[in-house]
């Protein structure tokens, strides 16, 4: 998808912002498992119930996530990208909640923004290494 | 302004300012249309795509975000018409 084509933007803006701060390996970590739980769950759109529990347990690892950087404040970017990817998690579960559930496709194009937008906060937050 | 005016200015747009926001858009339709998702699904997925356009400072400036965020508005009637 294009919007892997896209994300960069945010990893060069980010860098921009928190260039001269610390590089936070607790901080990265907590994205990089965000990054890798999106990918299970998208692994298991295929059986609905699966889904919804590996769903489930990503929402608590970007509620970590989340509540980590944006408890920091250091980047306000940061924090903002934080916030969209608990917001999409959020809707994901909310999906598997209601009484029709989503079809595997919303499944796996929601997962994959997850995973997408997850890993490019990674590689930003990775940019202050630099 | 109808939906033909909307790509016409889009792909004008991303010419101007070097993106792709019209294959962007042309890529999640197809997706969207590839894997049966509702009407509702689509509507949250686009508005999703924007969101992430918005983060990410894709979009050159605010004429090109109200152009996305109208034609996304046209695109569920076209695909659950």
């Amino acid at each position: 998808m294009r919007l892997t084509l896209l994300l960069p933007a945010l990893v060069l803006s980010g860098c921009a912002v928190v260039a001269t701060t610390t590089f936070d390996p607790v901080e990265y970590d907590k994205w990089i498992e965000v990054t890798h739980s999106a990918s299970m769950v998208r692994s298991m759109c295929e059986n609905a119930e699966q889904a919804s529990i590996a769903g489930e347990g990503l929402q608590q690892i970007v509620d970590y996530a989340t509540l980590y950087s944006t408890t920091k404040i250091k980047s306000d970017r940061i924090a903002a990208a934080a916030k969209i990817v608990s917001d999409l998690t959020t809707e994901f579960n909310q999906r598997y909640d209601a009484k029709v559930l989503p079809s595997k496709g919303y499944c796996v194009l929601k997962a994959t923004e997850i995973e997408t937008a997850a890993k490019a906060i990674a590689k930003s937050l990775a940019q202050k290494e630099m | 302004m109808d939906l033909q005016d909307l790509i016409e200015q889009l792909a004008y747009l991303d010419h101007e300012n070097e993106t792709d926001i019209a294959g962007e858009m042309a890529d999640l339709i197809t997706h969207i249309k590839q894997e049966g998702l509702t009407k509702e699904e689509a509507e949250e997925l686009l508005k999703d795509r924007v969101e992430l356009m918005k983060l990410n400072s894709v979009l050159a400036d605010d004429e090109q975000l109200r152009l996305v965020e109208a034609f996304i508005q046209h695109v569920p009637g076209l695909l659950f018409a």
